[in-house]
Order: C-alpha cells, then structure tokens, then sequence
C-alpha cells in the first residue's frame, strides 16, 4: 500500500480553501456571448474541485485510523514509502493511505532526498529478495537519471553506494557461478539504473566507485556515459585495483566486464591502451577470458579510430614489452597490429619517436615465427592502410615511400618462406607495395623508386636457393612482370583520365601466371597493346609507358633476370 | 441640437459589451483559485495525490490567465470597434 504523509491542520485549511475557491468559480456571471467559453471553462474547474479533489482531500482527512500505520518505522519499511516514512519520522506528519497513490507520479526534490536517506539505513537483503521493491528502485532511479537536477541531488545526498554496489555485485557474481539463484536481469536493471544516474550530470564526481570492490565498480563503471580520455581513466584506475574474491568465481571478471566495454567504445579503447601499456602485465594477466586482450588491442590500434600518434604511444611499447619477455607468446596477434602501421615502422619515417633501428627491431620481432606468414597473408591489410594514410598526408617524401617498399621486401621475401607458392606469394605482396608507393609518387619518379625498392629486394632477399631452380627463377619473373604490369596500368589509368585515352579503351594485357616466362610472354603482349595506341609503337604514349616498364622490367635484360637466357 | 449619429447606439452597445467583459476578466483574477497552489505543496502533504492537485492546478491556472487575457483582448476589439463607428458620419445611414 501507498501512503501519503500530511499535516492534519494545514490539509484541513487546503480542504475549506478548495470549497471557497469552487464557490467562487460557480458564482462567477456574466451575459456576454463573448464569455460563454470562459464560463465554461469556470465551471469544468469547478467540477474538478469539487467532484473530485475536494472528495480525495476528504478521504484523507476522513482516513480510518485502523488503516493508518500505528508505527511508520515498522509499518512503512517498503521502499516505495519512504518519503511519508520520513516525513512520519522525522517530522511528526500524519499518514494515510493515498487514494490517487495509482496514477502516473513524477519523481520529486522530496522523494529523492528520502529515498536516499532510506537507502543508506535499509537491510539491503530485504530490498534485494523483494522483486517489487527492486523493480520500483529501477524505476525510481531511472526517473532521476532522467533529470539532470534530480540526479545532482541524488548524487550529493546518497553515499551508500559501496554497500549496495558491492552486495548487488555479490549476488550477481554467485548467480552466474551457479553459486546462488538471484534475478540476474533484475540486478544488471537496477545496477545500470544507478550507474545512469551519473551520466546526466555534467563532469560528475566518480568517487563512489571508490567504495566499492573492483568488481562491483566496473559492474556499474560498464555503463557511464563520459568522454574517451576519462572513461579510459576510470576504466585503468579500476584495473589496477587489487583483484578480489568475486574476480575468482566462474564467469567474466573485473577486467573481462570493463574491457567488453571497451570494445563498444573505441575511441576510450585507445585512450585505455595509452594508459594500460604503462603496466600492461596489470592489463593482460587481470582477463579471465584472455581473447579479450587481443580484441581489445585490435580495437584500440585500429587506423579507422586511432590516430598513428596514439598507435606511436601503444605499439612500441607492446613490443617492447613482449620482446622482453619471453615467457609470453601472443602468437600472431603483433603481426596483425603491426599491419596496419608498416608505414611507421619504415626506416625514413618520423611518426614515433622511436628510432629506425628501435623499430625495426621491433617489426622483426611482431613477424617472427608465424607471424610472418600472417603478415603475408594480410596484404589487403597493409597496403589499403597504407593508401589510406598516404591520401592523407600526400607529401610522404620518396625516400620514405622507397624505404617502406624495401623494408616490406626485407620482411616478406626472406629465407624463413621456404615454400615456392608462399614465396610467390610474398612477391604478390611486395609487387602491390611497390605499386602503392608508385601511384603516390609524381611522374616518371615512379620508376626510381620502384628501382630502389626493387633492387634492394632482389639484391638481398632475391628468391630462397633452395627452392628448386626453376620455381625460384619463376617466381623472380613473375614477381617483376607483375610490378611491371601494375606500372603499365597505372599509366593507362592517368591516360584514361586525363581524356588522352577514350574510357573504353582497352587496358594493357594481364600477366599470365601460368605461362612458363610470364615477362617474356607479357612483354610480347604489350608490344602488341603499344602497337595500336594512338601515334602507334614509336608515338608518345608507347615511349613514355616503355620507359617507365623498362626500369623495372627491360626486354635486353629479362634473361638475367630469369635464367633462360 | 445635432441629431444623435445613427452608429450611436451600435457604439453604446460595444462599449457596454467591452465593460462587462473587462469586469469578468478583473472578477476571474481575484479568485481564490489562482492561490490554491501555495496552500497544496509539499509543506501541507506529500505523496501522490500531492502531485497529481499540484500538477492539476498548475494547468488550470494557465488556463484560466489565458482566458482572462483572452476577455481583456476582446474588450479592446469592441472598444476599438465603437471609435470607429462613432466616428462616422451622421448622413447615408445604416441599411
């Protein structure tokens, strides 16, 4: 039951105002068609005084005393009495059943400074094995979360919250170790109901996670509502908390709760991996589920969100901390962050502050064992992030592209690819670097960077002697007939839309990957291709695409390079 | 003496009709109605049926200004309306 809490004198004194005001509505005249509106109105309020408030103030003042609780400290326990509770209590007021206690009610200033001052005397147990009285602490703090004035006050007068944080946790964590059988929904309901609360207050005061175990706060820190670097704060603060009991039970942890968090938010995700990667021992040892950590860093080093600024703060440190611990093995997960950032790592680049050296050191170490292979396998990766940064920043110097080209030769063209069709593999890659790295670079240029690029590659990592002969010369042909072609169709792309080539022109012949000399058959193709451009095989086009196929892949010289000469 | 103009009787008219609507404006603002509020907050009682008078009130009284505006608006038009007829000549008549 409702009850609602007066004081008898002054509800009397509403009681023979109301009548006096309905009195004076229904005496009001006037003649004027112009009133008849108004007159209405007048009497439409009379009826409501009279037929309806005038009988509830009436009810009340009338209440059976038999029905009135004879001690509102026992008979008003319930939570959703606490304002006639404490205006019974504390202020001597009358109490009565409410008569309207049925219709919709907004929260008020009043019932907030009871319900928190109820709450911090409450035996928590009682609230939390009643589900009606559970499901009106939901709902009530969901109406003060709502109002932004509400829940400033709220969060200034209740300062309980490490008993309930902490016994609604518990009981959260027993039940889903199959220790206990509590309304799991119920309790996450009301825990966000709570936590909400502070996500309406501008720059809200965090203390109260404070007084509540690791546990219990990210329970409630999971749904705050604040700004990256902050919640990334909160989030590392919490984490470096000393572990507690409920983080042994079965089911996700501390960490495992705040870093599926994390997840959905990755912008905090980066902000996070700043802070974590000052201790990440703290980070990766605290998950009961360990994938976390891998998603949480694939996440937060994420190109699409994060800046190479804050990667330059993650990354080196990560590797660093892994190169000096060789008890841990993260698998393929370093090739996998380093992918997208092949571009900070190349030799001329000054993204990080660490040195050349330092990271290459570092890349060498993300691509060791079978993280080399992953690497190979996520080209797509590493060139369309790439791409996307060189979009951004369009004056990378050609140094810098030629030393990435390189260093990605150095990597993936090495004597650890043992395997003929891996190797062709990794030459597809180096072929679509150098390809990237030529569609960023002006004019003919095109053709000394991809020289350098490809003869450091060819110089020092040329194809594993012991492939057999033949796969190992084929896969050179290949791998600069491909480098080749993909220059030839970037020239026809620039003709075609500079309008020097009609859009439905033909573009220049594909390599044919099955052909036993792929140069040598290519090369014939395209003499034929240059044979009808426009100005015909000694015409300008025909001169200004040989010389730029020539660098890499020169008809005098093909024998050398394949063997078959 | 100068015949009365034929509007003078219209005009009257609107003038008495503008009086009695601004005494029905000056007779809703002093009722007692728009001061229930003060005796039904939450130093009288508190609880539901606290909320919902209080909120029930609320809305009536913006209602009830309305409609005093609204009278007193009107009163200006009849007033505005008997200038201008006694204003017209007294020849031509009104059909």
């Amino acid at each position: 039951m409702t009850y609602l809490a007066y004081r008898p004198d002054r509800l009397a004194n509403l009681s023979v105002r109301m009548r006096h005001a309905a009195a004076e509505l229904r005496a009001v005249r006037c003649d004027d068609p112009a009133a008849i509106e108004v007159l209405r109105s007048i009497r439409r309020t009379a009826d409501d005084l009279e037929q309806h408030w005038l009988p509830v103030v009436d009810r009340v003042l009338r209440a059976d005393p038999l029905r009135a609780p004879s001690d509102p400290r026992r008979d008003l326990a319930a939570l959703d009495n606490s304002l006639a509770r404490m205006a019974a209590v504390e202020l001597g007021w009358a109490v009565a059943p409410d008569p309207t206690a049925d219709n919709p009610r907004r929260t008020t200033a009043a019932e907030v400074h009871a319900l928190a001052r109820r709450l911090a005397e409450l035996d928590i147990d009682g609230v939390l094995d009643d589900p009606d009285a559970l499901a009106w602490l939901t709902t009530e703090a969901q109406a003060i979360g709502r109002d932004p004035a509400l829940a400033a006050q709220f969060l200034d007068e209740f300062d309980d919250w490490g008993r309930w944080g902490d016994a609604m946790a518990r009981r959260r964590a027993l039940t889903v170790a199959h220790l206990a059988d509590h309304d799991v929904d119920a309790l996450d309901g009301a825990i966000r109901a709570l936590a909400e609360i502070s996500n309406v207050v501008p720059t809200p005061r965090l203390g109260w996670l404070h007084g509540m175990s690791p546990y219990a706060a990210a329970q409630f820190a999971q749904h705050l509502e604040l700004p990256a670097r902050r919640l990334a704060a909160v989030y590392d603060t919490i984490l470096q908390r000393p572990s507690d009991e409920l983080d042994d039970l079965r089911g996700p942890n501390t960490a495992d709760v705040l870093v599926n968090a994390l997840l959905c938010e990755p912008l905090a995700a980066t902000a996070h991996l700043e802070l974590a990667v000052q201790h990440p021992a703290t980070f990766l040892d605290s998950l009961a589920d360990p994938t976390l950590a891998g998603l949480l860093l694939r996440v937060g080093t994420d190109p699409a969100t994060a800046s190479a600024e804050q990667v330059g703060r993650i990354l080196p440190t990560l590797l660093a901390f892994y190169a000096a611990d060789p008890t841990r093995d993260p698998g393929i997960l370093l090739a996998d962050l380093v992918s997208p950032w092949t571009l900070q790592f190349s030799p001329a680049n000054r993204d990080w502050t660490a040195t050349a050296e330092e990271r290459n050191r570092l890349i060498r170490f993300a691509l060791r064992g079978d993280g080399l292979q992953r690497f190979i396998d996520n080209c797509d990766l590493v060139v369309t992030s790439a791409q996307r940064q060189l979009l951004a920043h369009e004056s990378r110097p050609a140094d810098e592209l030629s030393g990435w080209v390189g260093m990605i030769g150095a990597l993936v063209v090495n004597e650890k690819v043992r395997r003929a069709e891996q190797r062709r593999k990794a030459w597809d890659f180096v072929c679509n670097v150098a390809s990237t790295a030529a569609s960023f670079t002006r004019g003919l240029v095109v053709g000394v960077v991809l020289t350098v690029g490809i003869t450091v590659i060819h110089d020092h990592w040329g194809p594993h002697p012991e492939d057999t002969e033949f796969t190992a010369l084929w896969g050179n042909d290949a791998a600069l007939t491909q480098t080749a072609a993909l220059i030839a169709d970037h020239i026809y792309s620039v003709w075609v839309t500079s309008g020097l080539l009609p859009e439905d022109y033909p573009p220049p012949p594909d390599i044919d990957l099955t052909a036993e000399m792929p140069s040598e058959t290519w090369m014939g193709r395209l003499w034929d291709w240059l044979d009808v451009l426009p100005g015909g095989y000694d015409g300008a086009l025909s001169n200004e695409l040989r010389l730029a196929v020539y660098t890499v892949l020169n008809p005098h010289t093909m024998g050398d390079h394949t063997g078959h000469v | 003496m100068a015949p009365a103009s034929p509007h003078h009787d219209a005009a009257e008219r609107l003038r008495h009709r503008a009086t009695s609507l601004r005494a029905l404006a000056r007779r809703l603002n002093e009722l007692e109605v728009h001061h229930l509020r003060r005796h039904a907050g939450t130093d009288t009682w508190m609880g539901p049926s606290q909320q919902a008078l209080e909120l029930d009130l609320r809305t009536r009284r913006r209602a009830l200004v309305s409609a005093i505006e609204s009278l007193q608006a009107q009163a200006r038009r009849f007033d505005r309306e008997a200038d201008h007829l006694a204003a017209l000549p007294a020849v031509g008549g009104v059909r």
